[in-house]
C-alpha cells in the first residue's frame, strides 16, 4: 500500500505534495481546486489499475506522539488512468455526517492507494452524451457496462461528485439545474467481482475496476444552481429549509412546495436573478402539514429586465455575508495560471508546494484578477458577471441557446433530501472485516458471559480455526438502504461501520449493552453470521452469533430487542447467514431464549446461508416503501423475502442452496408496514411465530 | 489493394456483427480460447424469421378493469392521486388503495403493468385454512386470466402437444405452536405460480417476472398477491434468423454468455476442448415490473455440452439470434 500527501484546505482548498518516485507515476496531488459551490476537487497522477481511499483530517499532526488521525472520506476508487480527479462534498451516509468541505473551516487530505485490481477488469463507457454536448433539465445518463464477471456495479460521477445510485445499474437521472450553468465533466466507474460476498470457509472473491472516459458536456438552464441548506429538513429541530437558485437572466419566478400527492401546500413567487426562500416547513397560511416527503417545483420565465448581481453569485464567497472585507491567505500556483485560491496554511511554514502565498481580501483578490476562481464557471455565467460588474445587463445576456421559461423539481443531488421532518427512524450496523478477513475459534459457550469453553461453529471443530473473508459490500449495503430510506422520509438514528460497532450495541443491557437499536423504530445488522452445531452442558441452548473478529462473538440469545414509544424498535432485521436457522431458532424458541421482546413486532433473518449484495438493502427499502402505481408499499416481512429473491436473481457462486429468508415476531404483527402497524400482542412467548419463505433458487 | 478490400469487409463484418448483438440477459461472457464446436440441434424448432418489437403503452380493457377493480373491492373513491414519484413513471397510471391500506392496486399502460396485493390475505392471526393445492392454483390463475382477458394461448407451455402450461411453484411456510394440539406445526399458508409469456410461439426468458404472470393464494383461494407485466409490443423490424454456423461463429467469437445462475460456475470456458450445441430455442428478453423498456429482442439459448479433459459437463449458453437480413415489409 503507497500513500501520499497532504493536502490543506482553508475556506476552500490547496495542496499538493508527493509520495514516492518509480518508474511509474509517484502517487501525489497535481491540483486541488473548489468548485463554484466550495467543494474540493482534488487531482492526483495515478497509475491503471490502481485503487484509491481519499482519507481526511481536521488538523494535521494532532495526535499526541505528533501524528496525523486520518479517517476514510472515500474508498474503492478506481484509477482514472494516469491522472485521477475526485470531488469533496461531505459522506453524509456516515452518522455522524463528514460534513460538505464548505461547512469546514479547515480540511487536509491523503489519497492512499489501496491496491490494484486482481480480478477481471469490466469495460464502462456513457453513451447517452458526446463530448460537446449542451444539455438541460432532468438528464438521463445512460452508461453502458460490460465483464466477464458475474456482479457488477456502476457509479456516476458530475466533477466528480458521486451521484445517487441507478435502480437499473444504467440509467442515472440527474437535474442539471442543480449545477451552474457551463462545463462539467462526466464519467463512471464501474467494479466487477467474481461472487457474492461473505460465505463461509474464506471463499476468495476477486474484483476489478475501470473508470469510462471522460464526457465534457454544457450545463445551460434558465434555473441553474437550485440548492438547499438542510440535507434532511427538521422544522421540528429549529431548522428553516433555505431554497436558492440562481436564474441566467432576470426571470419573474414561482416556487410551489407540493406534497406526495402532488397538491401545492405552499407557494412564493418574485422577480431577480435568484430566488431565496426560507421554508419553516408549514403551508400557506402557517397551517400545519404533515412529515412526509415534498417535491419543490421552480418555475421562471425571463422578464426581458435588467438584472442586479445575485449577492454570493460572485463565485468567491459561501454566502452573502461572506462579502464582507476580511483579509484571507490566498495563493497563486507557480505556473500563475489559474485563479487565486483561498487557502489557509497549517500548521505555519508547511510546504506550500511552490504555491505562492499572499494576504488579500476578497475585493483586492478580484481587482488582482476578474477569473473567478470556480472550475466550471461557464462563459455564460462569466458574461453576466462582468455585465453585472458594469451595472447594467440584460436578458439578452443570456446564451441562445438557454430556455427563456423553464420548470424543474428538486432536489435530486445528494445529499439533500425532499423530506420535512421524519416518518420513522432507523439504524444500521455493519461490518466489512477490513482489511482481510479474519481467523477465530468458534464461539464461547455458557453463562455467564463469556467462558472460554468453545464450541462448534459452522460444522467447524470445536477448538479449531475458522477463516472467514471480508464483506467490503456492506457498505454498498447500507448505502443503498440509507438512500432509498431517507428519500421516503426516514431519518437514520445511527450507522456504526465496523470500528463503531460494537457488541454492546447488541446485548441486552443487563449484559452490558447500551441499547441503541431500542432508539430506533427499524434496525439492520450486515455481519458474518454462524451457528452452532451442538449444546454443552453448561449452555443448553444451539446458539447463533455475530462475530467481531478473532475470538468475539455475540449470542443472539443474549440480546433483547424491541422497545415501546414513538422511537421504539418495532423491527429488526439480521443479515447475516444462518442468525435464524432452524434448528438454532427452535433451540432458542424452546428455552425462550429467542430475542423477541413484548415490542418487537418482528424479527427478520436468514434460516439459511445467504450472500451479500450492493443491493439488497436497497431493496428491501424499495419494497417497504414501494409507491401505490406499483402496487403500494409492502409488507415489512413480505418486503424482506421479495429483497432476496430480486437481489439472488443473479446468483452464482452457489454451492450451498437453497436460500431460505425467515420472519419471526408476534402473529398480529405480520401484516406490518411502515405506515401502518399494530402493537404486538405479546405475552406468551410461545405465540411467537415464523415465515419461511426460498428466496434461491 | 487486396489488403485495403479485406480491411474493409473486416469494418463492415464487425458493423453487421454489431448489429446482431442485441442485447442479451445478464450473463457471464463466455469467451473460450478455442475448441471444436458441433450443431448437433435439430433446426426444425428454429424459426425462419422474428421480430424485433417496440413497447408502446398497453391498453387494459374496461372489463380488466372492472374485474380488478372487484377483486379488491374498490370503488373510484378508492382512485388515488399519482405521486410525484409515480407521476414520473407513468403519468396515465392508475392508482387505487383501500382505506385501512391493506389492498392496493396499480395500472401502469406504460410499464404494461398490473399490481394488486391484500396483506390480510395471509392473515397470521387466523388459522391456516384450505390453501389450495398446486394443481388448484393454477385453475386460479387461469380464471384470473380469464378475467384479465389475457389468453390461455400467450403463455408459455411444457410441450405443444400437451397444452399443459409451463409454470413454476411458490410456497410459504408457517411455523407456530399449536395450543389446541399442544405441538409446533409447520405447514403452508400461502401457494403461487409464475406463468411465462410467450409470443408468436417464443417465450420470454426467465420465470415470468419480466414478461409473464405471478398470483400467491392464501386460505379459502384469496388473491394475496397479483402482478402481470405484460407490456404492449408492437411489431417493429423483422429478420432472418442466424443459420447454425453464424451461431457457432458468435459463439467462438465470445458473443455468448453463460446466463445466471451458472450451471458449472467453476467451469473455464478456456479449457473447453469441444462444445456441443445439443438443442436451441429462441427466447425473448423482457424486463421487471418497474423496469422501463423501450424494445423486446429476441436471443438464442443453446444447450450445450463442453467436453473438458475427460469429462462432459453441460453448459447452457444465451446467444444472439438475428441475421443481419431484414425483412421488408
Amino acid at each position: 500500500m503507497k500513500t501520499t500527501k497532504l493536502t490543506l484546505i482553508g475556506l476552500s482548498l490547496l495542496a499538493v505534495f508527493t509520495g514516492r518516485g518509480f518508474c511509474q507515476n509517484a502517487l501525489q496531488f497535481t491540483g486541488v481546486g473548489a468548485t463554484s459551490e466550495n467543494a474540493i476537487q482534488l487531482h492526483w497522477a495515478s497509475n491503471s489499475n490502481e485503487v484509491y481511499e481519499v482519507d481526511y483530517a481536521d488538523q494535521l499532526a494532532g495526535n499526541p506522539d505528533g501524528s496525523t488521525a486520518w479517517k476514510k472520506l472515500y474508498g474503492d476508487f478506481p484509477s482514472q488512468g494516469t491522472n485521477t480527479f475526485w470531488l469533496d462534498t461531505g459522506d453524509y451516509n456516515r452518522s455522524p455526517y463528514i460534513l460538505h468541505p464548505k461547512a469546514m473551516p479547515m480540511r487536509f487530505y491523503r489519497v492512499v492507494m489501496t491496491g490494484v485490481n486482481d480480478g477481471s477488469n469490466p469495460t464502462i463507457t456513457i453513451t447517452s452524451l458526446t463530448n460537446g454536448a449542451t444539455v438541460s433539465g432532468d438528464l438521463t445518463v445512460t452508461v453502458s457496462v460490460s465483464s466477464d464477471q458475474p456482479i457488477v456495479r456502476s457509479r456516476l460521477f458530475v466533477d466528480g461528485e458521486e451521484m445517487p445510485s441507478s435502480d437499473d445499474g444504467t440509467n442515472f437521472v440527474i437535474n442539471t439545474c442543480e449545477w451552474p450553468n457551463g462545463n462539467h465533466t462526466l464519467f463512471a466507474v464501474a467494479k466487477a467481482q467474481s461472487g457474492y460476498e461473505g460465505f463461509p470457509n474464506n471463499r476468495s472473491v476477486t474484483y476489478g475496476r475501470s473508470a469510462s472516459p471522460y464526457v465534457n458536456v454544457t450545463f445551460d438552464n434558465l434555473i441553474t444552481r437550485v440548492a438547499f441548506s438542510e440535507p434532511f429538513f427538521e422544522p421540528a429541530l429549529g431548522q428553516t429549509q433555505q431554497v436558492t437558485a440562481a436564474f441566467a437572466a432576470n426571470s419573474d419566478w414561482a416556487l410551489q412546495i407540493q406534497d406526495e400527492d402532488g397538491n401545492t401546500v405552499r407557494n412564493a413567487s418574485g422577480s431577480g436573478t435568484s430566488l431565496a426562500f426560507g421554508w419553516d416547513g408549514k403551508g400557506d397560511g402557517g397551517t400545519n402539514i404533515p412529515d412526509g416527503v415534498y417535491t419543490y417545483l421552480i418555475s421562471a420565465q425571463t422578464n426581458g429586465q435588467a438584472f442586479s448581481m445575485m449577492s454570493g453569485g460572485n463565485g468567491f464567497s459561501i454566502s452573502a455575508s461572506a462579502a464582507e472585507e476580511v483579509t484571507e491567505l490566498w495563493a497563486l500556483s507557480p505556473e500563475s495560471s489559474g485563479p487565486p485560491l483561498p487557502l489557509a496554511i497549517y500548521p505555519p511554514g508547511f510546504d506550500t508546494n511552490g504555491f505562492e502565498i499572499f494576504a488579500a481580501s476578497q475585493s483586492e483578490v478580484q481587482a488582482l484578477t476578474k477569473t473567478v476562481m470556480s472550475l466550471n464557471k461557464s462563459a455564460t455565467s462569466a458574461k453576466l458577471e462582468e455585465a453585472s460588474a458594469d451595472g447594467g445587463g440584460s436578458a439578452n445576456a443570456m446564451d441562445a441557446n438557454t430556455p427563456s421559461g423553464q420548470s424543474t423539481t428538486a432536489p435530486v443531488r445528494p445529499p439533500t433530501k425532499k423530506v420535512k421532518g421524519q416518518k420513522g427512524k432507523f439504524g444500521i450496523a455493519y461490518l466489512q472485516y477490513l482489511p482481510a478477513g479474519f481467523t477465530g475459534h468458534g464461539p464461547p459457550t455458557g453463562l455467564p458471559y463469556p467462558l472460554t469453553q468453545f464450541i462448534a461453529v459452522d460444522g467447524h471443530s470445536a477448538n479449531g480455526n475458522v477463516e472467514d473473508a471480508q464483506v467490503i459490500v456492506f457498505k454498498d449495503t447500507a448505502d443503498g438502504f440509507i438512500n432509498r430510506m431517507e428519500n421516503a422520509g426516514w431519518k437514520r438514528g445511527f450507522v456504526h461501520a465496523n470500528d463503531d460497532f460494537i457488541p454492546a450495541d447488541l446485548k441486552k443491557t443487563s449484559l452490558g449493552g447500551n441499547g441503541i437499536f431500542n432508539t430506533v423504530n427499524i434496525g439492520i445488522t450486515m455481519t458474518h453470521g454462524s451457528y452452532a452445531t451442538a449444546t454443552t452442558a453448561s449452555d443448553p441452548v444451539l446458539n447463533t452469533y455475530w462475530w467481531f473478529g478473532a475470538n468475539n462473538f455475540v449470542k443472539l440469545a443474549d440480546c433483547s430487542f424491541g422497545s415501546s414509544g414513538t422511537n421504539g424498535l418495532r423491527w429488526m432485521a439480521l443479515l447475516g447467514c444462518s442468525m435464524l436457522r432452524d434448528d438454532n431458532y427452535q433451540s432458542m424458541y424452546n428455552h425462550l431464549k429467542l430475542p423477541i421482546n413484548n415490542n418487537l413486532h418482528l424479527l427478520l433473518g436468514c434460516n439459511t446461508f445467504a450472500g451479500a449484495t450492493a443491493d439488497i438493502g436497497k431493496l428491501w427499502a424499495k419494497k417497504m416503501t414501494r409507491s401505490q402505481l406499483l402496487g403500494g408499499p409492502k409488507p415489512i416481512w413480505q418486503s424482506w423475502y421479495e429483497a432476496g429473491r430480486e437481489a439472488y436473481a443473479g446468483a452464482t457462486n452457489i454451492n450451498n442452496g437453497p436460500w431460505v429468508f425467515r420472519a419471526a415476531g408476534w402473529p398480529n404483527c405480520f401484516g406490518d408496514t411502515l405506515k401502518e402497524y399494530e402493537d404486538p400482542n405479546s405475552g406468551n412467548p410461545a405465540n411467537i411465530t415464523y415465515q419461511d419463505q426460498q428466496v434461491w433458487p | 489493394m487486396k489488403l485495403f478490400f479485406l480491411t474493409w469487409s473486416a469494418v463492415l463484418l464487425s458493423l453487421f456483427v454489431v448489429r446482431a448483438g442485441e442485447p442479451l440477459p445478464k450473463g457471464q461472457a463466455f469467451q473460450p480460447v478455442h475448441f471444436e464446436i458441433v450443431w448437433a440441434a435439430p433446426t426444425n424448432k428454429q424459426p425462419t424469421a422474428l421480430w424485433i418489437y417496440k413497447n408502446v403503452p398497453q391498453e387494459f380493457s374496461a372489463r380488466a378493469i372492472s374485474n380488478l377493480l372487484a377483486l379488491g373491492s374498490f370503488t373510484m373513491r378508492d382512485a388515488k392521486k399519482l405521486s410525484d414519484e409515480d407521476r414520473s413513471i407513468d403519468k396515465n397510471g392508475l392508482a387505487f388503495a383501500s382505506e385501512d391500506e391493506k389492498r392496493y392496486l396499480g395500472i401502469s399502460p406504460a410499464l404494461g403493468l398490473i399490481s394488486y396485493q391484500d396483506q390480510k390475505a395471509d392473515d397470521m392471526m387466523k388459522p391456516v385454512k384450505n390453501v389450495p393445492s398446486d394443481a388448484k392454483v393454477e385453475k386460479l390463475a387461469l380464471k384470473l386470466l380469464d378475467q384479465l382477458g389475457i389468453p390461455r394461448s400467450d403463455f408459455a407451455t411444457k410441450s405443444e402437444k400437451s397444452g399443459n402450461l409451463l409454470s413454476f411453484k411458490n410456497k410459504m411456510t408457517r411455523g407456530y405452536f399449536d395450543q389446541k394440539k399442544k405441538k409446533f406445526v409447520r405447514e403452508v399458508d400461502e401457494r403461487g405460480i409464475f406463468l411465462i409469456r410467450r409470443i408468436d410461439g417464443v417465450n420470454f426468458a426467465g420465470i415470468g417476472v419480466a414478461g409473464g404472470f405471478h398470483a400467491d393464494f392464501a386460505s379459502y383461494g384469496k388473491v394475496a398477491q397479483l402482478e402481470l407485466v405484460w407490456r404492449n409490443l408492437q411489431p417493429y423490424q423483422r429478420y432472418e434468423t442466424a443459420s447454425p454456423e453464424q451461431i457457432m461463429a458468435w459463439v467462438k467469437e465470445g458473443k455468448a454468455v453463460m446466463p445466471y445462475p451458472l450451471m458449472n460456475p467453476d467451469l473455464n470456458p478456456g479449457e473447453i476442448s469441444k462444445l456441443t450445441i445439443n438443442d436451441f430455442s429462441p427466447l425473448y428478453k423482457g424486463a421487471l415490473a418497474d423496469e422501463p423498456q423501450e424494445f423486446t429482442f429476441p436471443f438464442a439459448k443453446l444447450d450445450c455440452v463442453a467436453s473438458v479433459g475427460k469429462t462432459n459437463v453441460n453448459l447452457q449458453l444465451y446467444c444472439p439470434i438475428l441475421s443481419t437480413n431484414r425483412i421488408k415489409p
